[in-house]
């Protein structure tokens, strides 16, 4: 791709300045401006002769910009990817393989469940960064209104799913919203998406399909809404945070959004461990640093990822926002079981007791898009859930044999 | 069609008439509903705090009326900065668009020169082809041309449009040829002609034209997101989009408000120009 | 280009001075220069901009583009997938769904451009009201529409407080794929009404009013006045409104993406939506450019069909 625009374009080439770093992070300006900064500051200072440009970037768009920087040899060095679009990328061959290209002694700062959600064939091809297990906010007015015991929430998920039945029954709103993610929903219930070399689907099994049964039934006893088969987390949390729905199931960075936007739900907001399946796996959001393949400077670029991804320097940003690190040392720090009383403290220590539990279970873009539709179709009743994992089973391995 | 109202209405009330007029109103009262509701609501949303701002049903109005969203917005991101920059873009994308749309109309209507029916061909056939990918091929060119980062990166590829070099050709067209050979009789050249007599008798298309790229441009979010580089660069469409989906927080107040602000100054400069603005247009389409 | 005719009238004509040139060929020379001049910058702006990637973009779709790997010709590969690829033409589909409603309704904005065409208090207001979606941003789109179609949003809310359904049973405006097409369309239009308004408006204006006086002289009512005096002037913008609105209808994108990306199941995906999930989302971007070719001939042969359309008079039937 590149090459060959550019001889088309064929006009004088720029000249890269060999000591400049590009990084780019997701929507985290402004509200942590001064975190990011004091860590470039410091890596430049460190580092004589090295400055880092530093881009934050919202979501809209991002794919674009990725994708045009690289075909025009304007790559960034270092990027913050979520895993599916970082997978993606590494599909296409845009990633440093960093089992080759980084140092044991970098890659073994990170916990070995996070690495292995950033991997492909064995190689890993992100350091993860910030994770945000997911623990389940629930609203206690609503348990009291629905006749419900507001002290014991759903340890397991399919006692939640009833409890949410009750719910809408007795208010009329939302039980629980969203739904786990399919693709880490089939995870949770002991399937595998792709077969181990990741160039097949495994995802055609009776397990399979009764894990997608569940969310069918679900959608039929009118458990959940209709609504729920578009797994939209952003929704969910406006609905939560405005008294529409009873449980939340996401990370506890927005417990802030039900401070500020919902202040009666959070006079009355209860928090606990994530409602069990049989494999105890936990959803897990992982936020990644990858250094593009054609970074001009790929060690120093590796360096700085594996700087803003360390111990210390996680620690410091889980201090600012009810995130979890990834590495080893941090995650131990006394911090994260300190503090009994806010709500905040109450989450960090269940994210601190279910290391080594919660899982990124992402795929590609392409391959997740197949997934989701295939539980929509079965949960809208366009198709049974054996037929709907039957087709997207065909589609996904022609997109991986292409 | 289009009757001022007669002196006599003014004297002898004719409930007849009464009646249409209320009937006009109350349908227009309907469509203004639809149209600016969406808006109404953001602009309420904006103004609540708490519980308020995501109360199901919503709350109409909001009460207490509450500017802490405005004050939050205000203080978390450098918002003058960010008008400043849209302020800029915007500027130099309507002059561009003008200067450029006023000159290649001109020749495509009055000048007979060799090329001038396959360039005007040209322009108006990309309407029709697809474009979306060609921010790709876009951003090659402005790396070639070292204007990545730069202002002049993102106004240059939105420097013209075709529906105006279109509406500025059809402006000119309706001017009579005798003012022409008037000028001409007086020994105006070329330049003169179009600067001193041509383009303020297509005034009003240049501000329908003013209008139509102020808006472009003020909302433009995919272009500059790909070009800038530097936060203090960014115009305010896409520094807002930062807050709309956060991965670590979502404000629903500040994130109203923000847009709010986005919006206001499009909203006030089609309140002052919309008179024009028609005028412009009704000069130009004529076929 | 299937745009409204350029004016045939007299002094639109070129320049040609008859009075005593001194040579005619110098003086075309000095036309050929002069036109050129104005011409350059957008002529070079556009070449550059809109036209080079549009032409480069077709041998891409010949090639297997990768992010890494050195591009590798693959012939018609791209386009056999195309003729078997499901996805492919459930967004042709939907895009032509949109093609089939859109333009037609865009016309009603005539009403309101009506209404709107007299002198009395107010008018002005009422305008920039209808424009305001025009000017809004995709941002401000996404929010609210959103949240007003959301299964607890505003409509539901409405529905449900006069009993047309259960609150348990919401109408999935944006979840349900029977349904959710048809809200997306909803919001293309109200975007557009003000745009295609302040058109008409301006061709309203045109009009001259003596027309309409004679007409009510011959005893013709408002109603008649409109339809055989007025629309039928109309009909230049009647044209370049049709072309507008079909072209964006073919090329919808942005609130397809922001408020749905396309779902559910695949239910608003159209072209554009699809061609942009391939080319930067799945990062395919030799399929994304055969999309877009495919795209751009249905386009092309649209545009062209509205063009003989109306030139044919088929304005008698809206």
């Amino acid at each position: 791709m590149k090459r060959t625009l550019l001889a088309l374009v064929a006009l004088s080439a720029p000249l890269a300045l060999a000591q400049e770093l590009e990084m780019w992070t997701l929507a985290l300006s402004p509200t942590f401006d001064d975190y990011i900064n004091g860590l470039v500051a410091e890596f430049e200072e460190t580092h004589s002769g090295v400055t880092v440009n530093w881009v934050d970037l919202p979501d809209g768009g991002f794919p674009d910009r990725f994708f045009a920087s690289i075909a025009a040899g304007q790559a960034p060095d270092v990027v913050n990817l979520n895993t599916s679009r970082m997978l993606q990328a590494q599909a296409e061959g845009a990633l440093v393989n960093l089992s080759e290209q980084a140092t044991e002694e970098q890659l073994s700062i990170y916990f070995e469940n996070l690495l292995e959600s950033s991997s492909v064939g064995g190689d890993v091809y992100a350091f993860p960064w910030y994770q945000a297990p997911t623990v389940l906010m629930y609203n206690k007015a609503l348990f009291e209104q629905a006749g419900l015991d507001p002290e014991t929430p759903a340890e397991t998920y399919e006692a939640a799913l009833e409890m949410a039945g009750t719910i809408r029954e007795a208010t009329l709103l939302e039980g629980i919203a969203p739904l786990p993610f399919p693709e880490d929903w089939l995870v949770q219930n002991g399937v595998s998406v792709l077969d181990e070399e990741g160039t097949e689907a495994a995802f055609n099994t009776p397990e399979a399909v009764a894990a997608l049964q569940v969310y069918v039934d679900a959608v039929e006893n009118r458990a959940v809404s209709r609504e729920a088969a578009n797994f939209d987390y952003e929704k969910a949390i406006r609905d939560f945070a405005g008294g529409q729905s009873a449980m939340l199931v996401t990370g506890p960075q927005f417990i802030r959004t039900v401070e500020s936007d919902g202040p009666e739900v959070y006079a009355n907001l209860g928090i606990a461990p994530y409602p069990q399946t049989e494999t105890g796996i936990i959803p897990n959001a992982i936020q990644n640093m990858v250094v593009p393949a054609a970074s001009d400077n790929i060690d120093l670029a590796i360096e700085l990822a594996n700087f803003m991804t360390n111990d210390a320097n996680q620690l410091a940003f889980a201090k600012l926002v009810p995130i979890f690190p990834s590495t080893k040392e941090a995650a131990q720090d006394p911090y994260f079981c300190s503090d009994q009383e806010s709500l905040e403290g109450q989450a960090r220590c269940i994210q601190a007791n279910s290391v080594g539990r919660g899982f990124d279970n992402q795929v590609r873009q392409d391959v997740k898009d197949e997934i989701r539709k295939a539980f929509a179709e079965a949960m809208l009743g366009q198709k049974g859930a054996e037929q709907a994992l039957a087709d997207a089973e065909t589609t996904v391995n022609q997109i991986l044999s292409r | 069609m289009a009757a001022p109202p007669s002196p006599q209405y003014a004297r002898r009330f004719n409930p007849r008439r009464f009646a249409v007029m209320l009937l006009l109103y109350a349908l227009l009262v309907v469509f203004a509903v639809v149209a600016v509701g969406p808006f109404l609501w953001l602009l309420s949303t904006s103004l609540k705090s708490g519980q308020d701002i995501l109360s199901y049903p919503p709350k109409l109005l909001p009460n207490p009326l509450s500017f802490e969203s405005y004050v939050d917005v205000w203080r978390a991101q450098n918002m003058p900065r960010f008008l400043l920059n849209t302020t800029l873009i915007t500027f130099w994308g309507v002059l561009a668009n003008l200067a450029l749309s006023a000159t290649a109309g001109y020749a495509l209507a009055r000048i007979r020169f060799p090329g001038r029916d396959i360039v005007f061909f040209l322009i108006v056939s990309t309407l029709v082809l697809p474009n979306t990918l060609n921010i790709v091929v876009n951003f090659i060119t402005l790396v070639e041309l070292n204007l990545v980062n730069t202002f002049t990166g993102v106004v240059l590829p939105n420097a013209i449009t075709v529906f105006n070099v279109f509406l500025l050709r059809q402006a000119f067209l309706t001017i009579p040829r005798e003012l022409e050979d008037a000028a001409r009789m007086d020994g105006a050249n070329e330049f003169v002609l179009w600067w001193r007599v041509m383009l303020p008798l297509v005034k009003p298309a240049l501000l329908t034209v003013t209008i139509l790229e102020f808006v472009a441009m003020w909302n433009l979010y995919q272009w500059p997101l790909i070009v800038l580089n530097d936060t203090d660069k960014f115009p305010l469409s896409v520094a807002i989009a930062r807050l709309t989906v956060g991965e670590l927080s979502l404000d629903f107040g500040n994130i109203a408000a923000a847009t709010v602000i986005s919006m206001i100054p499009v909203i006030l400069i089609f309140l002052v120009l919309q008179r024009y603005f028609i005028e412009g247009l009704a000069g130009s389409v004529k076929g | 280009m299937a745009l409204p005719p350029s004016q045939p009238v007299a002094e639109g004509r070129p320049v040609q001075r008859d009075h005593a040139a001194p040579s005619r060929k110098a003086q075309r020379r000095q036309h050929a220069l002069v036109g050129w001049l104005f011409v350059l910058p957008t002529v070079l702006i556009f070449s550059v901009f809109t036209i080079f990637p549009i032409l480069l973009s077709v041998p891409l779709a010949f090639f297997n583009i990768s992010l890494q790997l050195e591009p590798t010709f693959v012939g018609l590969t791209h386009f056999k997938r195309l003729a078997n690829d499901a996805n492919f033409w459930n967004a042709m589909k939907n895009s032509l769904l949109y093609l089939a409603v859109v333009p037609p309704l865009q016309v009603l904005s005539i009403t309101l451009a009506v209404l709107l065409n007299r002198k009395l208090p107010g008018t002005g207001v009422f305008r920039t009201m209808y424009y305001i979606p025009v000017v809004t941003s995709m941002v401000a789109v996404a929010i609210t529409w959103k949240w007003l179609y959301q299964d607890r949003g505003l409509l539901n809310g409405f529905l449900a407080s006069v009993g047309a359904i259960h609150p348990l049973e919401p109408v999935g405006f944006l979840s349900d794929p029977r349904v959710a097409l048809w809200a997306v369309m909803a919001v293309t239009m109200w975007k557009g009404l003000g745009y295609y308004m302040v058109i008409y408006l301006a061709g309203l204006q045109s009009v001259p009013a003596e027309l309409g006086e004679a007409a009510e002289i011959d005893g013709a009512n408002t109603f008649q006045k409109l339809w055989f005096v007025t629309i039928p002037l109309l009909k230049p913008y009647v044209l370049l409104c049709s072309l507008l609105s079909t072209i964006a209808a073919l090329r919808v994108f942005d609130e397809v993406w922001v408020m749905t990306r396309g779902g559910p199941i695949d239910s608003t995906m159209v072209a554009n939506a699809y061609l942009y999930k391939t080319g930067f989302e799945q990062l395919d971007f030799g399929y994304a450019a055969a999309v877009g070719l495919a795209l751009g001939v249905v386009v092309l042969v649209a545009s062209v069909g509205v063009f003989i359309f109306n030139r044919r008079g088929g304005l008698n039937y809206y």
